[in-house]
């Protein structure tokens, strides 16, 4: 499972031309194991994901839900070939929950900038949660944010709206 | 296994550690053979953990969460090289070749680990992109059913065996032969003359 395995523990070597299709799958998988193994900074994190979401759990008693991605102009593109580049370096994410809606527009290219718009308007708190936990909290009275130098990597969007016994709105975590 | 992931939805560390201990390796081999580098494997296979973590309480299916996971995966890895503009590439099996021991010749390959392994990649990197997906695949999951691996190939599970046969088949047939140009398009009858061949190559070894 670590792939820390050594040179030592690979299985005997038989001349190539002898292997059969399963010896070869073998020979196969312990090259595998060895010589690309998950990353141990990548297991790291991983595993503190149940930590650093507890940590940064800031729905203050209310009920969390996660606001789901319904739309994506990347995935779009897909079925469009050709399309993505009337839209250059913009990608439009939409995520719904209750009959709220998150719009977001991020622009690419280097560090990556960031719209987005509560829908109905209203007042918002917002927090920008990258792999290593909340890196922004803003707030605004429309519900609108504009966040510039986003770093590429895993993201989702945590929104408290002030309305009364609101739930708090996390986003489907996305690859930016 | 779904309860597992109902353990993990109610807060145990100990049974998400047991959910990536199990299937941390298909995550990660699924975004490799997708040619993606370090950087953006790790982030692809982050996404993919925290969309996990964020839905574990409202998986319909729990039990076949490797499943889940590495259709995820892959739907990821093919936005991610959509958003790139570029085709699915052998990036992994090019940064493999740099990192692995210099060329030698065809007996000391035999010998040593380390050229056995180069060999390998370049075999492998020689394979239609759906063999390396699948090779990847199997290799981190190799005592299961096929369900995953037929699920994120969009393909039925009675086809994953035969697949699987066919995709070793043409890895040996790239080991036999590493400098035939139509190793990753040669069928059956390719390699029944690569076989032939083979027995003409080894003669020749033994004679020198």
């Amino acid at each position: 499972m670590t792939g820390e395995a050594s040179e030592q523990d690979v299985a005997p070597i038989i001349p190539i031309s002898a292997l059969t299709r399963e010896a070869a799958f073998r020979r196969f998988s312990e090259i595998v194991r060895r010589s690309d193994p998950v990353p141990a900074e990548l297991r790291e994190a991983i595993s503190k994901i149940p930590a650093r979401h507890r940590a940064g759990s800031t729905s203050g008693g209310r009920e969390e839900r996660e606001a789901e991605l319904v739309y994506d102009s990347d995935e779009d593109g897909e079925a469009l070939v050709g399309v993505r580049s009337i839209s250059g370096g913009t990608r439009r994410l939409s995520f719904e929950s209750d009959g709220i809606a998150i719009e977001v527009e991020i622009t690419s290219g280097g560090k990556r900038s960031l719209v987005c718009q509560v829908v109905p308007a209203q007042p918002a708190v917002l927090e920008v949660r990258a792999a290593a936990g909340v890196s922004r909290r803003l707030e605004d009275v429309k519900g609108t944010f504009h966040l510039t130098g986003l770093r590429s990597g895993p993201l989702s969007l945590r929104c408290r709206l002030e309305a009364s016994g609101a739930p708090v709105l996390s986003t489907t975590w996305v690859r930016i | 296994m779904a309860a597992l992931v109902r353990a993990a939805s109610r807060g145990s560390d100990e049974a998400w550690n047991l959910l990536f201990a199990r299937f941390g390796d298909l995550v990660w081999g699924v975004a490799r053979a997708h040619g993606l580098s370090h950087c953006d494997a790790s982030d692809v296979a982050q996404t993919v953990w925290l969309r996990l973590y964020q839905r574990l309480g409202r998986l319909t299916q729990p039990e076949r969460v490797g499943a889940w996971l590495s259709t995820t995966t892959r739907r990821e890895c093919l936005r991610l090289l959509r958003e790139q503009q570029r085709q699915v590439p052998s990036a992994l099996v090019e940064q493999l070749a740099r990192e692995m021991a210099p060329a030698v010749d065809e007996i000391e390959l035999a010998d040593d680990p380390r050229a056995d392994s180069r060999r390998f990649w370049a075999a492998y990197a020689r394979l239609p992109a759906h063999c390396q997906l699948i090779l990847r695949m199997l290799v981190a999951e190799p005592g299961s059913s096929y369900q995953a691996v037929s699920e994120a190939m969009d393909m039925p599970p009675g086809s994953v065996g035969p697949t699987r046969a066919r995709c070793l088949e043409r890895l040996r047939a790239n080991l036999l032969y590493p400098d035939s140009s139509d190793g990753e398009n040669g069928g059956e009858q390719a390699t029944r003359q690569r076989a032939l061949g083979s027995g003409r190559r080894r003669a020749a070894e033994e004679v020198s």
